[in-house]
């Protein structure tokens, strides 16, 4: 009993961080239903960027506007070169593999150009920190609540009370009828990836800061934290996602704080299983409005 | 999206995939009799992939070795007196199956005379019993498990000092400095597990405690409540057994809720200028160790230390170039007794004895582990490495402390 406030803090930390890269996963995967491989090794390319600006600048928000677009710009890419011209095209595996393919091109732009050894990465949210239970709670984690929180709520007001919203969610209903109703299923499709990479590469830059050094192995864990935390949250939920990333920071903290953290991925499948038996539909079965 | 805009996203895209695309290769030339001849040697590592640093270290060593050994009039004595070494370098990505897969080609070519690299030691592992069974000579130059010479190989050599070395110094080292109570952080890979296990042992045969011993997963940055356990064991040292990344994270948050809590490193991977820019002011609490003491008072190691300096621009040495440049010396020391074919040199390497390599005294002992390798202990002080003291391998599972020679 003594490590459960160790575990609420630690799992906290976690969570929060993964409840942000599975928020940024899922606005592509909730909405059309897309699975993307290449979105951590894009984030991490994105904060390799943000790391050659910081070295030539030593300016934090030029650093962060500059990994943020970054992770714009590359996800846009992701969706024009590798899967807009795969879309509909008979098999769904094919477009996932092409994503694999391109998380490789992503890792290898990044070594080639900047090595393989970590870089040392600056917390660009600051770096107080304050210790609490046995362990220490970073300002960066009140900044990543706070990005979750506001973030979740925006996306749930964008996508009820805005004219691109109602396009959104009617893309995500039926694409056919969407463009049939003349709405820009291209250019909404597009706008999902660049608002996916916006925040995953804001969580990747949070993330990073955190640690102190920006890692290009990294980029397979936040694919996986984020698909994982999405599944758990019921595949086409945006809260659903937030919250999946939240237990699955929770799962990871109990593995490492009680039993070990040998443990820590054999527990993660077993909440995930359990979750999928108890509500096949995810913690959250749906936040995407359905009326349109 | 506008079609101007795809095409200018599309241009954008094409340079980044270029670069990928892009990988190394190299060439090289043999045969030629007496002083015209050359020896080929094959250097294998991870050049790609991310453990390219290892491998580019790998490849510096060699090559700095070749170059002085070329320069210099090639072998020094013997029936082959002048000929030249060739070193062409292969790119392995950090695979098992790729250093098997090299291996055997390496096993089947009559141009290479040796075989020196991997970057860790389950591909070591893999590919020495492959070579051993050509008679090929495989000098292991970076890694160290003592399960590559576990069953004796006439033809399989392990340069750096074996993994026993390593972990048993730096127990004796932290018990030395007063630590009881130590915790192990390790990678929950072959080479973490092993150091681990064995600074445990030796810690305890010291009479220390081992109040925790954590494994994490490779790479992984996620590691706040592992750290937060093993502190709140109530230890007095951490023994990390990991890369320089992870250890500089996890420093990092060890910081965060104990602040002068010492780290010791068993892998000898944290005397680096990446490290010290990572770690920043962190590294103060971190003692490590290093084959390479750039203020070793001796010709031969003030020699090494200028010549790398003046190709690469760092006197710090790193350790993979260090055992590769010692194990190109060897071979060449080696082919001074004229081996007649690649059988014979592995002959020949048995009876290599040189005093001082620029790392050290170099020899190997019957089963082909290294005997007189010596670890370097330092802290870390104002952003610069601070030497204490050494310890030297006398045999595959004993060190003893020896004085610094400055």
């Amino acid at each position: 009993m003594a490590e459960v406030p160790t575990v609420l803090v630690v799992g906290l930390t976690l969570g929060f961080s993964f409840a942000l890269l599975s928020l940024a996963f899922a606005v592509v995967y909730a909405v059309i239903g897309e699975i993307n491989l290449a979105f951590g090794d894009s984030i991490v390319l994105a904060s390799f960027i943000a790391y050659a600006v910081y070295s030539s600048s030593g300016n934090y928000a030029l650093t962060a506007l500059a990994g943020i677009a970054a992770g714009m710009v590359l996800l846009m890419l992701t969706e024009l070169l590798a899967l807009r011209p795969l879309r509909g095209r008979g098999d769904a595996l094919v477009p996932i593999m092409a994503t694999l393919g391109l998380a490789l091109v992503m890792r290898n732009a990044a070594q080639n150009r900047f090595g393989a050894e970590d870089k040392f990465f600056p917390p660009l949210f600051g770096s107080a920190h304050h210790p609490v239970a046995g362990t220490s709670v970073d300002v960066t984690l009140a900044w990543t609540a706070v990005f979750v929180v506001l973030l979740a709520a925006g996306l749930v007001v964008f996508l009820q009370r805005t004219d691109w919203g109602r396009a959104v969610r009617a893309v995500r209903q039926d694409t056919l009828a969407a463009r049939l109703g003349g709405i820009p299923v291209g250019r909404v499709t597009t706008l999902l990836y660049a608002g996916c990479g916006a925040v995953g590469a804001l969580a990747a830059l949070l993330f990073f800061g955190e640690a102190g050094s920006v890692s290009i192995p990294t980029g397979f864990q936040f694919t996986l934290n984020a698909y994982t935390a999405a599944v758990l949250g019921g595949g086409r939920s945006l809260l659903g996602a937030a919250a999946g990333g939240l237990l699955l920071g929770l799962a990871d903290a109990v593995a490492q704080v009680t039993v070990g953290a040998i443990w820590q991925q054999p527990i993660n499948v077993a909440i995930l299983v359990l979750v999928l038996v108890a509500r096949p539909g995810g913690l959250a079965r749906r936040v995407v409005a359905e009326r349109v | 999206m506008h079609p101007h805009l795809r095409f200018a996203a599309t241009a954008a895209a094409l340079p980044a995939m270029t670069l990928a695309a892009c990988g190394s290769s190299t060439s090289s030339s043999s045969g030629g009799g007496g002083s015209s001849r050359t020896f080929t040697l094959a250097v294998v590592g991870p050049m790609t992939g991310d453990a390219q640093a290892d491998g580019l270290h790998i490849k510096q060593g060699a090559d700095l070795a070749a170059e002085e050994i070329n320069n210099s009039g090639g072998v020094a004595s013997g029936p082959y007196a002048g000929a030249k070494i060739v070193i062409k370098t292969f790119d392995d990505t950090e695979s098992v199956d790729k250093s098997v897969s090299i291996a055997n080609q390496i096993a089947s070519d009559d141009q290479y005379w040796a075989f020196l690299g991997t970057g860790f030691s389950d591909a070591a592992i893999a590919t020495a019993p492959v070579l051993d069974r050509a008679n090929v000579s495989y000098l292991s130059t970076y890694a160290s498990s003592a399960k590559i010479i576990a069953t004796p190989r006439h033809s399989v050599f392990v340069v750096p000092p074996t993994f026993p070395a390593y972990a048993y110094s730096a127990a004796d080292r932290a018990y030395k400095l007063g630590y009881r109570k130590a915790a192990v952080l390790k990678a929950n890979a072959g080479f973490g597990l092993q150091m681990a296990d064995l600074f445990a042992e030796e810690f305890v045969r010291d009479g220390g405690e081992i109040v925790d011993n954590q494994p994490y997963t490779l790479g992984d940055k996620n590691t706040q409540g592992i750290v937060a356990h093993e502190v709140q064991q109530g230890p007095d040292v951490v023994a990390m057994a990991g890369l320089t990344g992870d250890d500089t994270t996890q420093l990092k948050q060890l910081h965060d809720i104990a602040p002068n809590l010492p780290v010791i490193d068993t892998e000898a991977v944290l005397f680096s200028q990446n490290f010290l820019d990572l770690a920043g002011p962190l590294a103060e609490v971190a003692i490590g160790q290093t084959p390479s003491d750039p203020d070793r008072n001796t010709s031969a190691a003030k020699h090494l230390r200028d010549a790398f300096s003046a190709k690469y621009g760092t006197s710090i040495i790193p350790d993979p170039a260090a055992f590769t440049y010692e194990g190109v010396r060897a071979v060449a020391k080696a082919l001074e007794a004229g081996p007649t074919d690649r059988t014979k040199l592995a002959d020949a390497l048995h009876n290599v004895d040189i005093s001082d390599t620029g790392v050290g005294e170099l020899k190997f002992d019957t089963g082909g582990g290294r005997l007189g390798g010596i670890l370097w202990y330092f802290h870390i002080k104002g952003g610069k490495f601070v030497f204490d003291t050494g310890y030297q391998q006398t045999a595959p599972l004993s060190v003893k402390e020896v004085p610094l020679q400055h």
